[in-house]
């Protein structure tokens, strides 16, 4: 199971809004939103949780998993 | 802050021309005085003053490192901008300063060898590879002060949690790291005495730390207001965490193979005084290298 996340594209919807700017709205750097966006780090509950409360949304409709034996298939 | 830092890089520009005229002279004046020292030749009375000019030019170098060093710390702070080539030129820059006290020793070491009548060759020896780093130094310097930082005419960004001195601090860990097992294996393949080897050991590892020491210093003057819990963000948490662990399992089994064979060959060899710089060193160089990988991941 992989976690993939909508967050690029709530970022652009939100007035193409920079990774710094969220970064510093959520309290974490910029690598860790680039890192969240690109899928290679997995956000802690809290974090998802602040980010979903940023954008105004729940955190199912920015974070979603992905099943890996499905993607095989 | 913009024009102040650009007031402090056009000084140091400044300073590094006439520093750079000064180590040609010293060079230049070195490479005569050199083969009469060693042969014994009469110096004629015009040496005095040619003395007191290299100890000028030696303190004017002297400025020139320590407004450099701290015009590239400045950038790193204020602008947020740390490159490799500015890291390296602090860690090359510090180092090369605290040479330039290395270099005034040799030069009265010469003076009282040559009356007493003693060999000098091995001080020019470490004069001249002490000229070499300065003069390697102040390439690096004028690269890196030519280079404009791409961020000096960009709108301010407001950052609140930052990532350039993280990144900084574990750049500087893996060059200094890196700087200091490249000293180990020379010491080891030119098969220095033991007693040299070890004062080596002592006045290289100190040398070779003060650069990371300063950075992690500056990390943690920049941290004092935050809370503990707050100097770092959960990724980075991660990240060093995980690097912690990846040097774990490299340190562990070359520590226990260096254990093994001292008691294999015995103690009062060179093992004895390469373990622990060699720990020190391997364990910056895996923990930064791991923290860097896995933070820009």
């Amino acid at each position: 199971m992989k976690l993939g996340n909508h967050l690029r594209k709530f970022r652009f919807e939100h007035n193409e809004l920079s990774q710094q700017a969220l970064a510093n709205a959520v309290g974490v750097t910029r690598l860790t939103i680039h890192s969240i966006e690109a899928g290679k780090f997995c956000p802690s509950t809290l974090l998802a949780m602040k980010i979903a409360r940023f954008f105004n949304k729940t955190v199912e409709e920015i974070f979603y998993l992905i099943d890996e034996e499905s993607i095989r298939s | 802050m913009d024009k102040f830092l650009k007031n402090l890089r056009v000084t140091s520009i400044s300073l590094g021309v006439i520093a750079a005229s000064g180590l040609v002279y010293n060079l230049i004046l070195f490479a005569y005085l050199c083969p009469k020292v060693l042969h014994f030749e009469t110096l004629d009375g015009q040496l005095e003053i040619l003395g007191l000019l290299t100890g000028l030019s030696l303190a004017l170098i002297g400025i020139f490192h320590l407004v450099t060093v701290i015009t590239l710390l400045a950038q790193i702070i204020f602008q947020r901008s740390a490159g490799t080539l500015k890291i390296l030129t602090i860690v090359i820059g510090i180092i090369s300063g605290l040479l330039l006290l290395s270099d005034l020793s040799m030069l009265q070491d010469i003076g009282k060898q040559y009356v007493q009548g003693w060999d000098s060759a091995s001080e020019w020896t470490i004069l001249f590879i002490n000229h070499g780093l300065h003069v390697l130094f102040t390439i690096l310097a004028f690269v890196t002060l030519a280079t404009r930082s791409g961020r000096e005419n960009r709108p301010e960004e407001i950052v609140v949690k930052d990532d350039v001195l993280f990144i900084a601090a574990h750049t500087t860990g893996l060059l200094c790291g890196m700087i200091g097992l490249t000293a180990i294996l020379v010491a080891l393949v030119t098969r220095l005495r033991l007693s040299i080897f070890e004062i080596l050991s002592v006045t290289i590892g100190v040398l070779v730390l003060l650069p990371y020491l300063l950075i992690l210093s500056v990390w943690l003057f920049m941290k004092r207001k935050e809370k503990i819990t707050d100097w770092l963000d959960e990724k980075q948490f991660l990240d060093i965490s995980r690097a912690s662990l990846l040097t774990i399992l490299i340190i562990l089994p070359i520590m226990t193979l260096m254990g093994v064979l001292q008691r294999i060959i015995g103690f009062g060899n060179v093992l004895d005084f390469i373990w622990f710089p060699l720990f020190i060193f391997l364990s910056m160089v895996s923990f930064s290298s791991a923290t860097l990988y896995l933070s820009r991941r």
